[in-house]
């Protein structure tokens, strides 16, 4: 259950980080650069959060298999 | 190197190879007919070469079998290698990465340890999203977000700001599908796996022995019951 629970915040991290990367591409695309860049941070700080989260979920079972 | 680096870079040669100049063909082919649905069918044959080159790392698949998988496409549609697709600098600096790109391919294919020489690597990479292994996908998908911002949102007759686009997706996706799910997530994986194995073969070393636990439960039983006769049993 515990498990479930990080892999279900993991993949919505990872999914809100593939929409930040997405809303970056169409900023960068029309030439706003700066918004573009500043969605791309958001974006990695939202996967490097759920690869974090993906990491516990990996370590929490092998410790409680 | 492990399996889901080359996974990673596969897709990612697949990729600049037959999938953005499709999605760039489809864009530019205005007084033109689009590609037939043929070859998109014909696009997706690399990806079970792929697999199979990844899973056996043996060099009829990563040498032959892969490359060759992404002819029938080329054939079929010979646009893709043509100048709508390839012109100007920005088709220059297309055909750069493609080339760099599979000069990494067979130098990471030819230090790739042999299957028998190797302790069996964790088939972790190819399981479902609750081993972490489907994240090594996730690159690919992060630079789709980009290629779909430029190529379906942006305002058509902006190159440039098109091509700023796609480049900072590959570096964001190379720095994502490097840094962090193969340097921290595939190589935890791999340690973990590598730790249970060890764990596993000390077990079997220390193991519990029923041959010696009978012998001295037998000995034990027998003795004291012996001893419970001749000193104390008997009235």
């Amino acid at each position: 259950m515990k498990d479930a629970l990080i892999w279900t915040l993991v993949v919505v991290m990872l999914g809100a980080g593939l929409w930040f990367f997405h809303v970056s591409g169409t900023f960068l695309a029309d030439g706003d650069y700066l918004a573009g860049l500043l969605h791309i941070f958001v974006g990695l700080a939202s996967v490097k959060a759920g690869v974090e989260l993906a990491r516990l979920a990996i370590v929490s079972r092998i410790e409680n298999p | 190197m492990t399996r889901g680096t080359l996974a990673g870079l596969g897709l990612g040669l697949s990729a600049l190879l037959l999938g953005l100049p499709l999605a760039h063909l489809e864009r530019v082919a205005i007084n033109e007919p689009t590609p037939a649905v043929i070859v998109y069918l014909l696009t997706l044959l690399p990806l079970p070469a792929l697999i199979a080159a990844v899973h056996s790392l043996h060099p009829r698949f990563t040498l032959f079998l892969f490359p060759v998988s992404h002819l029938p496409a080329l054939v079929v549609e010979p646009r893709l290698l043509g100048p709508l697709v390839y012109s100007g600098g920005a088709g220059f600096l297309a055909q750069g990465l493609i080339c760099v790109a599979f000069a990494l391919w067979i130098v990471m294919v030819l230090r790739a340890p042999n299957r028998e020489d190797s302790a069996p690597e964790s088939p972790g990479w190819l399981a479902a999203l609750g081993d972490g292994g489907g994240l090594v996908y996730y690159p690919v998908a992060i630079l789709a977000a980009f290629v779909t911002a430029a190529l379906a949102d942006s305002t058509p007759g902006a190159p440039g700001h098109a091509q700023v686009t796609i480049l900072s997706g590959a570096l964001v996706a190379g720095w994502v599908g490097v840094r962090w799910i193969d340097g921290e997530l595939m190589r935890l994986n791999q340690d973990i796996e590598r730790k249970r194995r060890m764990f596993a073969e000390l077990l079997v070393v220390r193991r519990f022995s029923p041959s010696v636990f009978w012998t001295f439960s037998g000995v034990a039983f027998a003795l004291g019951s012996l001893l419970a006769l001749v000193y104390g049993g008997v009235t």
